[in-house]
């Protein structure tokens, strides 16, 4: 008896995993677009983070840049960076706490 | 005969399972818990990886760049034809593209100028673009811009527009002529598209000038050669193949999910710590069991046998759930929380839904990571405790 529950729900866990990748699968179509706009605008890499030069095309960014370019973040040479807070957004400092 | 499935062990396994109830079901939500993080974050390091590859491929093949000083500078555009010269090359593009900084926001948009804005053009960009004026573009100071880029300044109150503050201090008014589909949302999110006379305005370059040049290649086996002679040609410039773009992600990737394997080998080994130490001090009620089991008459090899079954059946129930509830959780939920640890901590974050990519090389990674050690931890002291003497045991 609990053997045939146990199976149950072993199938029910298969029902729904054939169910996730059948309907994934078939959302999964507009890879086109996707290609058709990286190849107008030619560059490489993905939006997900904005708050640099160097980490949204870092393909493409130069070994100094991180120190260079940035608007956020003050260089510090031998530990990379330290974060600055933008005035206007919020009057806090991002993320990374100062101890005092 | 003698290697026939023997049904009547599997139902003593699934009862021994139910009898010792909770002790299980904590096991079960430990295990499902642990599979599951370490198998969402690799889909999700996975689906980034192969929304990247699929870019990737449409890409020009070389990317010229010129530096002094360590820094990248502008390229004079005569550069285009002398590049043209080399054989094998089909086409030079000289691209003008950079990083606008809207303070109010914090965020960087990347601005790229296009020639390509001709009416000929326009099926591509109806492809791309909704709520679109394409006549405008042409016409007026217009731009199309990605989804996040159109939500911050509205957020800012420019709405269908945006003043750029030129380098001389001057404001340049473009309108919003089209907002990019959301399905390119991961590549276009901070997206500003624009006629590269505008660009050169804003950030203030000659006509002769492009920010770096993109060549394409026919043939895949001479763009090492090609590469070197660029090199050759101008020294002063870095030469950045498709090859090396792909090497670079595969770096970020790798560093990022094995960062979380890391983490995640430390807290499987002690969830195994706890595991080996419950059975191997097997509880007095269990190894009675055992020993009851081999008065009557079960040899070591059933009863070895009846705890495989009974601890597979456990892990691969734990495994297979975490892994359905981590496919839901990645691509139907779109990952909350664990997708932070990939993405920037920018405001301009895009909603980007993850492209779905089931590997099965991971799955079985994950499987062959977990399942076997578990099953390990659990047989090896009941095997310790089956080959002893039945009267000795459950004295």
């Amino acid at each position: 008896m609990k053997t045939k529950g146990l199976l149950i729900g072993v199938f029910t866990l298969f029902v729904l995993f054939v169910f996730e990748m059948v309907y994934l699968e078939s959302q999964n179509s507009y890879k086109e677009s996707k290609r058709l706009f990286v190849s107008l605008c030619t560059l490489p890499d993905l939006s997900i983070s904005n708050e640099a030069h160097f980490v949204r095309h870092r393909s493409l960014s130069d070994t100094f840049s991180l120190f260079s370019n940035s608007p956020t973040l003050t260089e510090f040479f031998p530990s990379t960076f330290i974060y600055n807070y933008s005035p206007v957004q919020k009057n806090r400092i991002s993320r990374i706490e100062i101890e005092k | 005969m003698k290697n026939k499935f023997n049904f009547l062990l599997l139902e003593f396994a699934v009862e021994s399972i139910f009898r010792r109830g909770s002790k299980n079901i904590f096991i079960y939500f430990v295990f499902t818990l642990l599979i599951f993080l370490l198998s969402a974050v690799l889909f999700i390091s996975n689906s980034i990886k192969s929304e990247l590859d699929t870019t990737l491929e449409v890409l020009p093949e070389i990317t010229v760049q010129r530096l002094q000083a360590g820094r990248q500078i502008n390229m004079p555009v005569s550069r285009v034809d002398e590049l043209l010269g080399i054989e094998g090359v089909v086409k030079v593009v000289p691209r003008v593209w950079g990083y606008y900084y809207f303070s109010k926001a914090g965020v960087n948009y990347s601005v790229i100028g296009l020639d390509s804005f001709d009416s000929q053009y326009k099926k591509l960009y109806e492809k791309l673009v909704e709520k679109f004026d394409f006549d405008s573009l042409s016409e007026k100071s217009a731009m199309l811009v990605g989804e996040g880029v159109e939500k911050s300044l509205k957020e800012n109150y420019y709405n269908g527009y945006f003043n750029f503050v030129k380098q001389d201090g001057d404001f340049l008014k473009m309108e919003i002529a089209g907002v990019f589909k959301g399905d390119t949302r991961l590549e276009s999110n901070d997206v500003i598209l624009m006629p590269k006379d505008k660009v050169l305005e804003i950030f203030g370059m000659d006509e002769d000038e492009c920010t770096d040049v993109t060549l394409s290649v026919a043939n895949p086996v001479e763009i090492p050669s090609i590469a070197q002679k660029i090199r050759l040609m101008y020294p002063d410039c870095r030469v950045i193949t498709k090859e090396d773009l792909s090497v670079g992600y595969q770096n970020i990737f790798d560093y990022k999910g094995g960062m979380f394997l890391a983490l995640f080998v430390i807290s499987a080994f002690t969830f195994f710590m706890i595991i080996y130490d419950k059975s191997s001090g097997l509880s007095s009620e269990e190894k009675k069991e055992i020993g009851v089991l081999k008065a009557v008459g079960w040899t070591i090899d059933d009863i070895l046998k009846e705890k495989f079954y009974e601890a597979f059946i456990l892990s691969f129930v734990s495994f297979f759930s975490a892994v359905v509830f981590a496919v839901f959780y990645v691509y139907f939920l779109n990952a909350p929380l664990l997708r932070d640890i990939f993405i920037g901590y920018s405001t301009l974050k895009p909603e980007f839904d993850l492209p779905f990519v089931f590997d099965f090389q991971t799955v079985a990674i994950i499987f062959l990571l977990t399942i076997p050690v578990y099953i390990a931890a659990t047989i090896i002291p009941s095997w310790r405790v089956a080959s002893l003497d039945a009267d000795e045991v459950m004295r």
